[in-house]
């Protein structure tokens, strides 16, 4: 029970944070905002507990009882700043709604349907299976076990010293955190923790990346982009390992989303404090802060100018600064240098192996391969909607769009060059974590492609690009082939 | 915010774009059944509860164990095989604040837990590791005492 009510109240002081840094952010219409708000403030609250459990820890005062009062303060905190956001807060016009595709009825019985179907099975392959799967209870799990730990047993969870396959003690510590968090609070070891945790971060990818579609683009984009997430079946899978890959996959989404939909300095800093708790949640996350900060100074530099580029990226920052201090503070304190990425001596030897990379790009088609089943694989589902539609984004989002589609080819980039310089099995490396990887970036790919793509309904002022005008010419301007 | 409806009727759709998102809606709803198929068996397959199943052999241990420490680990599966990094995995997370130790012979730890695949000879094991049996839970799941105590 107390569990139950530490595990509430930590994602109720994250929507309160986060509705507070959005109060001047214009959104389309009441729902979105508030599914927007709900998602992101869910992901926020699981992150900023995790990072006050931490400090309980290192001050030893980690207990039951701290753990509830710690959340009541972090409601409480929220629960100020949102009347003090709201209190500044100016009145919003509210946003022209385009007119809606008439068939958006039918897509969301579809994806109705297609989501009850996957989340039963899903829900009866968690339940089959309720310790995850092998990094659960040997990483992610297993720390969270140290951390909830009487005393100093936590300390175990950076220890160099325990035996076993993989303990990864430099991890970062959002999601083991979080779940030791509520394991504390609630004086046991449940797994009903980790496994629901892992189903709301997939509730929380597939509720953003829909209600942000909704906002940016239209009700269609928003529907058709969870149809062809529901076909991401290793994807979807994710939910039921306990990994810190789902998080990590949300955390991604959640920062490109804030970055796209930014017209306020403040949800640009919020931006930024997502990408904080990517890194606080893995490795891959701070490379991805750090390259997303890069394209945000690149394409504004490009655009804009470099003094607009510099204040576009010091507000970013800005919202990133404590999460990534927790981070840094954590990694050049506490978490042992253990990576052997960094401890080697023959990587320029590697990089000039050229079978090295016919291994690499091998694997990195069949593992796309698997991302969904051949028939409705989502890439099948894309180029579908591609040849069909073609691209159109909008213009007053480009940049944004830009900075966030390099960040993630950037991202992608940067996982091939680990592939090539790994001390490890290069096979073994490859097949346990390939598939993780385009996991990680998957909603992020999608975010990108479905604000690229021109749905019926798309909003915003359309930009055609020349090619996509030539061949295609809008239904809705020509009347042309077109029925209603 | 309050909700605006839009002012005009919905624009037309060229029926290339109705039937892409037609052909997406029903390959995805499609797929998401045969999903659901696979989800179904793969839940009902036996390595589905393998890793919970053999996490509880070692309930009855935990409540004769101090709550953190180390705890020494014997097993009869060969070292350096998966399915003795999988079983001694498995230990570790179900005594998990406490720190499994692989024992060596002459290594002194108040107590021991053997993880046995076959029916151990629980007092011949003992006798070679100057332990004593404190209980076996017939399982595989043996809990020595050490004797050699300061």
């Amino acid at each position: 029970m107390t569990g139950a009510l530490a595990f509430l109240l930590s994602l109720a002081a994250g929507w309160c944070f986060v509705t507070a840094f959005l109060a001047r952010q214009p959104m389309r219409n009441a729902w979105t905002a508030h599914v927007i708000r709900a998602a992101l403030g869910a992901g926020a609250g699981v992150a900023i507990s995790s990072g006050g459990f931490f400090l309980l820890l290192l001050a030893g005062a980690a207990s039951a009882t701290a753990v509830v009062v710690l959340n009541v303060a972090l409601l409480a905190g929220g629960l100020v700043s949102l009347w003090l956001a709201r209190r500044r807060a100016a009145a919003l016009p509210p946003s022209a709604v385009p007119p809606s595709f008439r068939w958006n009825w039918l897509l969301a019985l579809a994806l109705a349907a297609g989501l009850a179907l996957v989340l039963v099975g899903l829900i009866s392959c968690s339940a089959a299976n309720p310790l995850g799967e092998w990094d659960a209870w040997s990483i992610w799990n297993l720390r969270a076990k140290f951390l909830a730990g009487a005393g100093d047993a936590w300390r175990n969870a950076l220890s160099t010293k325990l035996e076993g396959a993989s303990q990864h003690p430099d991890y970062p510590l959002l999601v083991s955190g979080f779940v030791a968090m509520i394991w504390k609070a609630s004086g046991d070891t449940a797994p009903w923790v980790p496994q629901l945790t892992g189903f709301l971060f997939l509730g929380l990818v597939l509720a953003l990346l829909a209600s942000a579609l909704a906002a940016l683009r239209s009700l269609t984009s928003a529907l058709v982009a969870g149809l062809v997430l529901l076909s991401s079946t290793s994807f979807l899978f994710l939910a039921t390992m306990q990994y810190a890959d789902l998080p990590l996959s949300f955390y991604f989404l959640a920062s490109l989303t804030l970055l796209v939909l930014a017209e306020t300095p403040d949800c640009l800093a919020l931006s930024g404090a997502f990408a904080s708790m990517a890194a606080w949640t893995k490795n891959e996350g701070a490379a991805f802060a750090v390259l997303l900060t890069l394209a945000i100074l690149a394409v504004e530099w490009r655009a804009a100018g470099l003094r607009c580029a510099l204040d576009r990226s010091r507000r970013f920052l800005t919202g990133a600064a404590p999460g990534l201090l927790l981070v840094l503070g954590f990694k050049l304190f506490l978490a042992p240098a253990s990576e052997p990425l960094f401890n080697q001596s023959a990587a320029h030897l590697k990089l000039a192996d050229p079978s090295r990379y016919v291994q690499i790009g091998k694997a990195l088609v069949v593992e796309l391969y698997n991302l969904g089943q051949p028939w409705s694989h989502p890439l099948l589902l894309l180029a579908i909607l591609a040849l069909a539609l073609r691209f159109r984004i909008d213009a007053a989002r480009v940049r944004a769009w830009r900075a966030s589609a390099a960040a993630v080819a950037l991202a992608f980039a940067a996982y091939c060059v680990v592939y090539l310089v790994t001390p490890s099995d290069l096979a073994w490396h490859l097949r346990t974590s390939l598939p993780r990887l385009y996991a990680q970036l998957w909603p992020s790919f999608l975010l990108l492609a479905f604000l690229a793509l021109n749905m019926p309904g798309a909003a915003g002022p359309a930009e055609p690009r020349a090619s996509a005008a030539r061949t295609e010419p809008r239904a809705s301007a020509s009347g042309r082939r077109s029925r209603k | 915010m309050p909700d605006v409806k839009p002012e005009s009727p919905p624009p037309p759709t060229s029926y290339r774009a109705l039937a892409a998102i037609a052909a997406v809606a029903a390959l995805a709803l499609a797929g998401a059944l045969d999903y659901y198929q696979f989800l179904s068996s793969y839940s009902r397959s036996p390595e589905g509860g393998q890793v919970a199943a053999q996490a509880e052999r070692f309930r009855g241990v935990l409540a004769a164990l101090p709550p953190a420490g180390a705890v020494g680990y014997l097993s009869d599966r060969p070292p350096g095989g998966t399915e003795r990094l999988a079983t001694f995995g498995i230990a570790q997370y179900a005594l998990a604040p406490r720190v499994l130790v692989t024992l060596k012979t002459g290594q002194r730890l108040d107590w021991v837990i053997g993880d046995f695949a076959s029916q151990p000879d629980a007092a011949r094991l003992a006798a070679e590791y100057g332990l004593s049996v404190a209980a076996d839970y017939g399982n595989g799941v043996v809990l020595f005492r050490g004797n050699e105590r300061p």
